[in-house]
């Protein structure tokens, strides 16, 4: 079970690697800071330049970018009520309210500390789940493949924005977008519209900077044009005090544990993800701590919410290493990753590529120290990267996303596809409100549950009943089906009312 | 956020992808049709519902609906939501008549009740409802009954 776990530290430690995963963190925070992009947005951006690199050091490159993303979403939030993304407007309640007291540098310094302690405990539950559940899941037949990529699926479509109906759609759009290209096992050229660079189907980092890179081009276009952000005070902060952060974070230890272990299993879960882990932790510390008044700077809450979202990004490698499901769209993004890296991603990952396995799973850790360092060292600069204006970011993100498009294939083709699929989601997710996530992993995800259908019906000679006879498939699909079902009742209930 | 509107693109999307991908060779055409279906068409039919339900035809025209609109929303709010139930259940009817009773006997019947609407209700509201309602369930009864349209 732990086979391949001292080269994986190996791995971990080279001295690339560790510049890799520092060079990621300093891109995560500052993508993660600007308003409106996410940690996918900043792994999206990351993926391109991991063609022909060692998957470890790509994983660890994307990794230190995700975690510190995820920890950076709260510096706008806490600085001027502007979170980076959703995953820190549950610290922006409590670390607001500070900054206006004059204590930002304390807000500041308890979000990265709670994120490292709350990234560390992640860390601990993945490392010792991981091995457990890949044993496991190599007694899985196609059968419960295809039942728990349909189960991920129906999660993802029904949580991923309390909106079922359009989560469900932009399920749908990411299945078709991922079954174009020639049919594995018939050859029939499925919606490739005769043209010859869709053969091959769609490739990931067309979609991945179609929904991710390009519409936050545009959105940053507008933001230049409307000039929102340029009117940004300044915000003093202060030198940090570490004794104070650790000496508060000793008393609320029952707090950051409970927070990070329930961080840690909504990231297992997929389509949840950071954004709802910060709430639920945010609510845990109101819920337990009676001595500060939440609203007005309590800690608490900001200990709550860090330690529970960044808890989140080892939660979610768990079934993305074990199952090769992915449980959000920054994890979808790592995937495809690993996948361009020609690896194959699934229940014999484990067995098959355990040193570098293990290297992901060290190197989640190896990233918290990371973003823990880079974050400390540049706390006082933190409002500069808010004050650049955004005229300077939107060039570089399309220089990165066009050059990205173009390499897959070699071909100006990526470049139109991306815009065009930009261009469309762009629409979507402002007229209809479609999610982007459920977009990406139904992309993934489709061709999964196709092949382990198609796979599972070659095996059980058309028999159908095979996937509601065998017990794990059977809970799968049964869980899927209460998934939809309880939200379609749920919507019919709020209708009436 | 007009889920009548968002229904109503679903079904018609899912409705015509089924349609196309009818064309496909059986075993490549599975997995997409399976997709149509469970992630366009029904979604889209739950949406048609849940925007009668809210009353979401008001919204469809920017301006010549927001009497209609201030119409269900205060004074006239259960004429609306009931009328709008009357014209659906009309056309439901209206679409399995046409396969019982014939097409134009089924469309006479089908205008006095569009006519009696009207009387109930305001015209351009009877007329979107009618419209859409029978371009949606035309094509939805094609795709799940494999009915030709």
């Amino acid at each position: 079970m732990y086979n391949g776990l001292w080269e994986g530290i190996l791995i971990c430690f080279a001295p690339i690697n560790i510049l890799a995963v520092m060079a990621g963190c300093i891109v995560g925070i500052i993508v993660g800071t600007l308003p409106g992009l996410s940690g996918a947005v900043a792994c999206s951006l990351l993926l391109p330049l991991t063609y022909g690199m060692d998957p470890a050091t790509s994983m660890m490159m994307m990794l230190g970018a995700y975690s510190a993303a995820v920890y950076s979403a709260s510096i706008g939030g806490t600085l001027y009520n502007i979170p980076g993304s959703a995953s820190g407007a549950a610290t922006t309640v409590e670390g607001f309210p500070l900054t206006k007291q004059g204590r930002a540098n304390d807000a500041l310094c308890m979000c990265i500390m709670a994120s490292f302690v709350g990234g560390t405990i992640g860390f601990l539950c993945l490392f010792l789940t991981a091995p457990l559940i890949s044993v496991i899941a190599l007694r899985f037949g196609p059968a419960e493949m295809f039942s728990i990529a349909v189960f991920a699926l129906s999660v993802i479509a029904t949580l991923a924005a309390n909106r079922p109906i359009q989560g469900i759609m932009s399920c749908g759009l990411g299945l078709l977008l991922g079954c174009v290209g020639i049919h594995s096992l018939t050859g029939f050229f499925r919606m490739t519209f005769s043209i010859p660079y869709m053969l091959e189907g769609m490739h990931t980092v067309w979609v991945i900077l179609g929904i991710y890179a390009f519409p936050q081009i545009i959105n940053m276009g507008i933001t230049v044009f409307s000039n929102q952000l340029d009117q940004l005070s300044d915000v003093e902060v202060k030198p940090w005090n570490i004794k104070w952060t650790l000496q508060m974070l000793w008393k609320r230890k029952w707090l950051a544990l409970k927070a990070s272990l329930l961080g840690a299993v909504v990231g297992a879960v997929p389509g949840t993800g950071a954004s709802i882990a910060a709430w639920i932790g945010y609510a845990e510390a109101k819920r337990t701590v009676n001595d500060e008044e939440f609203g007005n700077g309590a800690i608490s809450g900001i200990i709550g919410a860090e330690t529970a979202n960044n808890a989140v990004i080892p939660g979610t490698l768990i079934p993305l290493i074990t199952l090769g499901i992915p449980g959000s769209g920054s994890s979808a993004v790592i995937l495809s990753g690993l996948v361009m890296a020609g690896l194959n991603v699934g229940p014999r990952l484990f067995s098959e590529q355990s040193a570098l396995v293990w290297s992901i799973i060290i190197s989640s850790f190896v990233a918290n120290v990371a973003f823990l360092i880079v974050g400390l060292l540049g706390i006082r600069y933190a409002t500069i990267i808010l004050k650049i204006p955004a005229a300077y970011f939107v060039p570089i993100i399309a220089s990165v996303t066009v050059i990205g498009a173009f390499v897959p294939r070699v071909h100006i083709f990526g470049v139109f596809v991306t815009m065009f699929l930009g261009c469309a989601f762009y629409v979507l997710s402002n007229t209809l409100k479609f999610p982007a996530a459920p977009i990406l992993l139904g992309f993934i995800l489709g061709p999964i549950a196709e092949s382990n259908c198609q796979r599972a019906m070659q095996l059980y000679r058309n028999d159908y009943t095979k996937f509601f006879t065998r017990p794990i498939s059977l809970l799968f699909l049964a869980l899927a089906v209460y998934m939809i079902a309880r939200e379609v009742i749920k919507g019919s209930r709020k209708t009436v009312k | 956020m007009n889920y009548l509107l968002l229904g109503i693109l679903g079904t018609l999307a899912g409705a015509g992808m089924y349609m196309w991908f009818s064309t496909f060779p059986e075993s490549a055409a599975v997995f997409p049709k399976l997709i149509a279906i469970s992630c366009f068409a029904l979604p889209g039919v739950a949406s048609v519902v849940k925007g009668i339900r809210d009353g979401d035809a008001a919204r469809l025209s920017p301006d010549g609906f927001s009497k209609f609109a201030a119409g269900i929303k205060e004074s006239n709010k259960s004429k609306g939501f009931w009328g709008t139930w009357a014209l659906f259940a009309a056309t439901v009817l209206y679409v399995v008549g046409t396969y019982l009773i014939g097409f134009f006997p089924s469309t006479a019947l089908y205008f006095l009740a569009v006519l009696l609407g009207i009387y109930r209700m305001p015209i351009k509201g009877t007329l979107i409802y009618s419209i859409s309602s029978v371009a949606f369930l035309y094509i939805f009864f094609a795709v799940i009954f494999h009915i030709p349209a």
